[in-house]
């Protein structure tokens, strides 16, 4: 019998964003004067969204027959995609007019993927799960080649294809012998589980493996980790700063409804496999960042490590508190993660200023601009008073408390191994001369307010994190 | 009103503010003004609340003031809060006065030099982040000021960063104290855990509960090796000769009268918590009487002023730690305000000279500089006697104190090793003061028509900390009644009871302890200024060990040799290359060119062919098959 | 018991298109052998269907064909840039991002 009722508000964000993502796909092709408003269509749709899902705080949708679940969980991830689409669009406009790229569908592509992030983190099957998964990853992946003109990013863009198609497929089978295993997609089927034959339970454990492979490629965890750096390097910088936050999220969220809420990783034995993992890659993440030169890829490497550092919240994590935990690191990380790029990409004009020696000074071109990427960079290194350090402390306290002290300990020493590359580009900007870098050469310099208060935006946001984390402490623990 | 002590914080940083945002306008004059203005208005804001918590004294010894809860996390909870009591505040007072007085002077030492305005804002936020570590009333605050010093000592230690030694100093100095760190935030791991919070009162609360002794240990060790790498101790030292590539006064202010001495407050203020565990304390008393005497032979022969200096600022926090370990953290804090005044006048003093004679930095190349610079040799001399430990100079009673405790916890034999080092601290800083501003002279002529004596702005700094230098010893005067020190801090810090000295033996320690300063200067004097050919035979006798000495016993090069170069080597090579190699090309062919091993091929490292890191995906997924078939195999 | 059989034909295909996807150099080979991954999970899928009596598994077969068909219409896309630059299609040979 169909029930209407199920037909409720708990896909109403997707909708919203979907139907903006049209109508900017319509001007785009019958009204191209009015052109120059697709960003701000989207920006209205992406803020006023965030007004929405803040509004319906704690009201637990579901819909669908308990497909869709639109949780305080699902919102605080929504949260975070919506704040990381709205800072790239403000910067999008300035970085794709000076890069002469067309800038439409970007925007429609852009809105598309968070729709379909948002309906990743509130679902509750796997199906789902899989199918919002490639929408996103589609659409990112005609973005990370949008600029059609550069080599570089139609390789990047290729490359994350055809192995993001790869890793489709394998959590795709993962997720059918999951299901061979319970005999149901549905997530909530997976926490009812118990006294599974010897078949099923073989079924199961390999399926959830074959799903890690699956999800671990998209929050690259090494090894699965290697289309990273150049699918970042590749990329339109803003697409690199809406990647590396959003996906790792998206993926993330999934992976702590799965293996946290409904299929505690310690019932499947899969939390020493995590545990190797987050050492593994936060290690392998940190000491190729330290020999790097173009600095988007050093912040991929960094965004490897830092998936590392997300893992060990995942070890052992066995309730909400622990999520939570993960979910604040999340957003502390998108933030400082796109403040920073969003600064390079304001700094990026014609042709490419990526070389990490071409921040050499940048301290004297212009204090606002190296201070706020030195701020982003402290935090990055996750020094006190930074959010960054917030958010590891949380995350390895929860991890120590669990009794993981050598994983702690291990990512410690890492985290202080990875201060020395970050603290690299600050000595950059601040302890050479003004002549010495190539960014910002006097006569080429570019303005833009827009791209300019999307800096200032993540820079208030990352200070908010930092000395006032409660309204955000509360909000990622208040599922 | 407590709250309001937050403005000692906040002073440093508005300064900061300004002259990072509209500084750029300002006259050099007025950039000065306010960098010094706002860090007199943090000195003055420190007496008022002394005044005030001295008539308003809470019958718990002190006042916790919070101004909003920083981090909440279930029952973690960290304050952002500052703990109000004779420890912070007498502490709070030396770096606020004593930063003041630098900072005057630096506005003298970098009038010409075109980084003036970053100059001061670095300083302007170090002395913000100090003033936070000794003001906090937790230990995740406290750690935030820690790095924020830390950090602020690299940017300034690397500050000519033109000067290749001096960014690479500043890469010394974080990568040591990162290990530092490492330790310190372990400790504080393990402090939550044991205590279930960071606050300094709570913890003293929980201490009395059951916990094993061999965790306070380890808590204490894992604390004491973050004060060891802030504090420049053995095996942690090697950073701080080096960190004087910075501007002089920046060596004055943070590489001897304050930064460095966070390790020791922090152990003073953790000092209930090492009182537990007597193993922690040995260990913190042997670590420190063997830096203070590994660390003075190298200031006997090192030919560079301020490494001299920097040497015996790590042999004179090795007394520190000595006296915490002893248990006698008054004598240690004590110590610490003594050492503030008189080490960085001596650094003012070489940063005068310098400032005379071109940046000359070589003792062999100076001599009888006291015919042009009456002042600055006289306030040398000042701080030399109280360094060296003469009756009635500053030095004198702060040093008595920690001999005096010493030899009353671990006996005559460990005592010896402390009199030994006073004796060489004697020799070396007056065969400095013989070098540079008495014996005959060796500077050349040309440099010699340059030298004249500092400005004002630098002059009367050196005056004023040159007469603290010789009054501020009496507020410690071994003497019960009027040992205010004492009796300030014993409200705070552990005293050990029971052991006072009796008035006849203190007095016999003094009598030695002086006898052997003034026996050694007379030595100084004999080898720098009376028979100058004693000293070429005594070398060619002593050659081997001279030769180790100068080499500051080749601690650099066994770091290196032991710990730097293999981990470059590591990641360099093996991680970087080999891994990645291995993995992208898991062929044969990627083998084969492994063995080959020519510098062409490991540049293919993650070769970018898309075919390999797909076969990375799947080896990873055949390791997770493989843990899962032996699991299910085992059962 | 039989159904264990389709099983195995699944998890050779699996098998068949994974090492496709090393053995063979040019991006459409390599789409193929990600549909033979795609489809072998369709099977799968099918024959779980059939164990647990759940008519949905066929449905859901369809919406990951179609998913499929999306990707490699994109993937398709993506390939006619590429031969643009390069003017072919051997995967092997893209390696200007790397390090």
């Amino acid at each position: 019998m169909l029930d209407f009722t199920q037909l409720n508000a708990s896909i109403l964000p997707e909708i919203i964003l979907v139907l903006a993502a049209i109508v900017i796909l319509l001007i785009e092709g019958f009204q191209k004067k009015l052109n120059k408003y697709c960003s701000l269509i989207a920006l209205i749709a992406v803020v006023g969204l965030i007004y929405y899902l803040i509004s319906i705080w704690n009201s637990n949708l579901k819909g669908f027959y308990a497909g869709v679940v639109l949780d305080n969980f699902a919102l605080f991830a929504s949260l975070i995609y919506l704040l990381s689409a709205a800072l790239i669009i403000l910067s999008a406009v300035h970085f794709l007019d000076i890069k002469k790229i067309e800038s439409g569908e970007f925007y429609a592509l852009l809105l598309i993927a968070v729709a379909a992030m948002i309906f990743i983190s509130s679902a509750n099957d796997m199906i789902t799960i899989f199918i919002s998964l490639e929408i996103f990853s589609i659409c990112l992946y005609v973005l990370v080649g949008y600029d059609r003109n550069s080599v570089r990013g139609v390789e990047g863009a290729i490359k994350y294809f055809i192995l993001g198609a790869f890793s489709a497929g394998i959590l795709l089978y993962g997720i059918v012998l999951i299901y061979g295993a319970v005999g149901s997609t549905n997530l909530e089927a997976l926490s009812k589980i118990q006294g599974l034959e010897m078949s099923q339970k073989i079924l199961l454990y390999f399926g959830a493996g074959l799903v890690l492979v699956g999800l671990g490629f998209k929050i690259s965890l090494v090894p699965f980790h290697m289309w990273t750096p150049d699918a970042y390097e590749g990329a339109p910088t803003v697409i690199t700063a809406f990647m590396a936050a959003a996906t790792k999220t998206a993926a993330f969220s999934v992976l702590i409804r799965i293996f946290v809420i409904n299929l505690p990783s310690h019932e499947i034995s899969l939390e020493w496999i995590l545990w190797i993992l987050a050492i593994v890659t936060m290690t392998v993440g940190n000491f190729i960042a330290l020999s790097q030169e173009n600095i988007k890829r050093m912040l991929a490497y960094s965004s490897i490590a830092h998936a590392g550092y997300i893992t060990v919240g995942l070890v052992g994590a066995s309730g909400n508190r622990e999520a939570g935990n993960v979910m604040y690191y999340l957003i502390v990380y998108a933030m400082m993660n796109i403040g920073a790029f969003l600064v390079i990409a304001h700094l990026e004009r014609g042709k490419d200023f990526l070389s990490a020696l071409h921040y050499k000074g940048l301290a004297y071109k212009n204090t606002f601009l190296a201070l706020a990427l030195s701020w982003f960079l402290l935090c990055l290194a996750g020094l006190p008073p930074t959010s960054g350090f917030l958010a590891k402390y949380y995350v390895f306290l929860a991890a120590v408390e669990k009794g993981y002290t050598i994983l702690v300990i291990i990512a410690v020493l890492n985290s202080a191994l990875a201060a020395y590359y970050y603290l690299r580009i600050i000595v950059f900007m601040w302890m050479h001369g003004k002549e010495e870098g190539k960014a910002l050469v006097k006569g080429e310099e570019t303005w833009s307010l827009i791209s300019m208060t999307a800096i200032v935006i993540a820079l208030l946001l990352t200070l908010q994190l930092s000395f006032m984390p409660s309204r955000f402490l509360q909000l990622a623990l208040s599922f | 009103m407590w709250g309001l002590a937050g403005l000692i914080i906040i002073f440093p940083l508005l300064g900061l503010l300004i002259n990072l945002f509209i500084g750029n306008r300002l006259s050099r004059k007025w950039i000065g003004v306010i960098a010094c203005g706002s860090v007199a208005l943090s000195c003055l804001a420190t007496i008022v609340f002394a005044v005030l918590f001295h008539f308003n004294y809470p019958a718990e010894g002190s006042i916790e003031a919070n101004w909003y809860q920083w981090i909440v996390s279930g029952s973690f909870v960290v304050d952002f809060g500052f703990r109000i009591d004779w420890l912070s505040l007498v502490m709070a007072l030396t770096v606020s006065f004593v930063g003041f007085l630098i900072h005057v002077y630096s506005v003298g030492y970098m009038w010409e030099d075109p980084g003036y305005r970053r100059y001061f804002i670095y300083l302007n936020l170090f002395m913000m982040m100090m003033l936070m570590l000794v003001m906090a009333n937790n230990l995740g605050l406290l750690f935030v000021g820690w790095e924020g010093v830390g950090l602020c000592s690299y940017l300034l230690i690397g500050f000519w960063f033109e000067k290749h030694s001096a960014s690479e100093a500043g890469k010394k100095a974080f990568i040591v104290n990162r290990i530092g760190d490492f330790g310190f935030l372990l400790g504080m791991l393990l402090i939550y855990r044991e205590f279930g919070s960071l606050n300094f009162n709570v913890i003293e609360a929980n201490m009395g509960e059951h916990v094993a002794s061999q965790i306070i240990l380890g808590i204490a060790l894992l604390l004491f090796c973050g004060a060891a790498g802030k504090s420049a101790q053995f095996p942690l030292h090697v950073w701080l000769p080096d960190a004087m590539e910075g501007p002089t006064p920046v060596s004055a202010l943070i590489h001897a009268a304050t930064m460095v001495t966070a390790g020791v407050y922090m152990v003073s203020r953790m000092g209930f918590l090492y009182e537990q565990s007597p193993y922690a304390l040995m260990i913190v008393t042997g670590i420190g009487l063997f830096t203070a005497f590994f660390a003075a032979t190298m200031a006997v022969v090192n030919k560079d002023f301020k490494r001299v200096l920097a040497y015996s600022t790590i042999s004179q926090l090795g007394y520190m730690f000595a006296a915490c370990g002893a248990g006698a953290y008054v004598a240690a804090i004590f110590h610490l305000i003594t050492h503030a005044f008189f080490k960085a006048l001596l650094f003012m003093g070489s940063g005068s000279v310098m400032h005379a004679l071109g940046g000359e930095l070589n003792i062999e190349k100076m001599g009888g500089v006291k015919e042009k610079m009456k002042w600055t040799a006289l306030t040398f001399v000042i701080a030399s006697l109280a360094i060296s430990g003469i009756i009635p100079f500053a030095g004198f009673w702060s040093k008595d104190a920690i001999l005096a405790a010493v030899w009353h916890k671990y006996g005559p034999v460990i005592w010896i090793i402390g009199i030994v080092t006073a004796i060489l601290t004697a020799f070396y800083i007056f065969r400095l003061v013989f070098e540079v501003f008495y014996s005959e002279r060796r500077v050349e002529e040309k440099t010699w028509d340059h030298a004249h004596e500092s400005p004002p702005a630098m002059i009367r700094p050196m005056m004023i900390l040159a007469l603290f230098s010789i009054i501020i010893g009496f507020v410690g005067l071994p003497f019960k009644r009027f040992n205010l020190i004492e009796r300030a801090l014993a409200t705070v810090l552990p005293v050990a009871h029971g052991t006072e000295v009796s008035v006849a033996n203190e007095i016999i320690l003094m009598i030695i302890v002086l006898a052997g300063a003034l026996f050694s200067i007379y030595l100084a004097f004999t080898f720098y200024m009376k028979k100058r050919n004693y000293l070429d035979t005594l070398l060619a006798s002593f050659k081997k060990i001279h030769h180790v000495l100068i080499n500051k016993y080749f601690v650099d090069e066994i770091y290196h040799k032991i710990i730097i170069a293999p981990l470059w080597y590591v990641s360099d090579k093996f991680l970087y290359k080999i891994i990645d190699v291995f993995m992208i090309d898991g062929s044969v062919d990627g083998i084969a060119h492994i063995s080959r091993g020519t510098g062409k091929y490991l540049r293919k490292i993650q070769s970018g062919n898309t075919r390999s890191y797909a076969f990375a995906i799947v080896i990873g997924m055949l390791l997770i098959f493989i843990y899962y078939f032996w699991k299910i195999h085992k059962g | 018991m039989e159904l264990y059989y389709y099983l195995i034909v699944s998890l050779i295909v699996f098998i068949i298109g994974m090492i496709g996807f090393f053995i063979r150099r040019n991006l459409i080979t390599l789409l193929m052998c990600v549909e033979l991954m795609l489809n072998a999970a369709n099977l799968a899928l099918m024959v779980f269907g059939t164990k647990w009596g759940w008519i949905e598994a066929q449905a859901i077969v369809l919406l990951v064909m179609t998913v499929a068909a999306a990707e490699v219409a994109v993937g398709l896309a993506l390939m006619i840039v590429v031969y643009k630059h390069y003017s072919h299609l051997f995967i092997d040979q893209m390696t200007k991002l790397k390090g």
